[in-house]
């Protein structure tokens, strides 16, 4: 029986590279999910929000996806993969028909579930490869050969960003909470040495109301 | 009577009951929202005597927990995830033959080697005993293994849990005095 916290992302990486390295199905889709969990970071609070680390985690893998797309994509076109398809606006959600689908996508060479994209050829209607085994997928020329892309540059792109945008706001509101706790234990500091009844009691409520107020405004 | 109203309600509920963890409030496993046998679906162990379960890691790495519901204890012996790589090198050096016949033979889940002969290569190797009512957790990349004291029943999401506890693998105090022989590693048999 499994379960993962946020601090398992970083294996999440590694072990989906290697079941790639051994051709091994993953049991679910290592994009998919990591593209899930992105987007419900940017729908507010819910018991899946991560906090500053698990953001910054998610974000790192999310970029790194978005640079490998466009790196093969283009690289794709350069070797003449001239056509590409764009499918309609996908769902990231993992329920059964999600992972039913993308059984039916798994990578030829590698076995990995294609959720950003794929290369098909014309002599095999049936065979899709991921992108970084395009090549590996038949013989055939590169112009014989067409990307099915079931999400656009843009669109990942757009949750890179989003998602940047969100660390960064997480980084603002630990850094805020950070200082407001160091000017209030310095106050405290101060009014102990000091040993004043009732301005400890005032300086207290300050810096409290102080701590509570900075990141909200963020 | 109401206090088993209330116990029963609990355990329904309960992260620790095993059909809830993968799915309970923190876990990134709750977005997946189909049954996964053995990932999100708990499975039923029963185990005789020197029933083994051969060194692996979790699918995709991820965390388990595994509950012992009444039985004899069992035996782990746990690696820290830092330490796969050392673990994957003495495999290499034991049974090279096996890993040229399946280069994946990480995932097969049918090789135990010594926790002695890992010690002597270096592998940290820790131990502890499981018995009814304790819960185990295995976390990334670790690699683990083991073997039943005798007949027992483990690891379903069943809700009649009790004993909460969290066990931490201990410091492999005494190297055991058997090891076992896989079928296919002449290394071992040689020891």
């Amino acid at each position: 029986m499994n379960f993962a916290t946020s601090d398992w992302l970083k294996f999440a990486r590694v072990s989906n590279e290697r079941y790639r390295r051994f051709a091994r199905a993953s049991v679910f889709s290592h994009d998919r999910l990591v593209f899930k969990l992105a987007q419900l970071q940017l729908e507010g609070t819910h018991s899946l929000s991560f906090g500053l680390a698990g953001c910054r985690a998610l974000y790192g893998e999310v970029e790194r996806m978005y640079r490998e797309e466009r790196k093969d994509r283009a690289a794709a076109k350069t070797e003449g993969v001239l056509q590409s398809v764009k499918m309609p606006p996908q769902s990231a959600a993992m329920d059964d028909a999600a992972l039913t689908y993308d059984e039916r996508r798994r990578c030829l060479i590698c076995k990995h579930a294609c959720f950003f994209s794929a290369a098909v050829c014309e002599c095999n209607p049936s065979a899709v490869a991921c992108l970084r085994h395009r090549n590996e997928l038949c013989g055939c020329d590169s112009t014989k050969k067409c990307l099915i892309l079931w999400w656009s540059e843009s669109e990942i792109k757009q949750l890179v960003n989003q998602l940047a945008r969100k660390v960064a706001e997480l980084q603002q509101l630990a850094e805020m909470a950070a200082a407001a706790k160091s000017a209030e234990d310095d106050e405290e500091g101060e009014l102990l040495s000091v040993g004043g009844g009732s301005a400890s009691g005032g300086g207290a409520t300050h810096s409290g109301g102080a701590a509570k107020q900075e990141p909200t405004k963020a | 009577m109401p206090d088993d109203d209330e116990r029963m309600k609990y355990y329904r509920s309960s992260g620790w009951n095993l059909n809830n963890i993968a799915t309970t409030d923190g876990s990134v496993l709750k977005v997946i929202e189909t049954d996964i046998n053995g990932v999100n679906v708990p499975w039923l162990y029963l185990g005789q005597l020197f029933a083994t379960f051969c060194w692996h890691n979790e699918d995709n790495y991820l965390y388990s927990v595994n509950y012992s519901h009444l039985g004899a204890p069992k035996q782990w012996y746990g690696i820290p995830g830092a330490d796969a790589g050392a673990y994957e090198r003495v495999l290499r050096d034991v049974v090279p033959e096996r890993l040229r016949e399946e280069p994946d033979l990480i995932y097969h889940i049918t090789t135990m080697i010594s926790p002695s002969l890992l010690k002597n290569n270096d592998v940290p190797v820790y131990q502890l005993v499981q018995r009814p009512g304790e819960f185990i957790v295995t976390f990334p990349q670790a690699y683990h293994g083991g073997f039943s004291h005798g007949v027992r029943m483990l690891a379903a999401g069943d809700s009649r849990a009790r004993a909460l506890a969290i066990l931490c693998l201990r410091p492999l105090t005494l190297a055991p005095p058997f090891f076992f022989l896989p079928p296919h590693s002449t290394t071992a048999a040689k020891r």
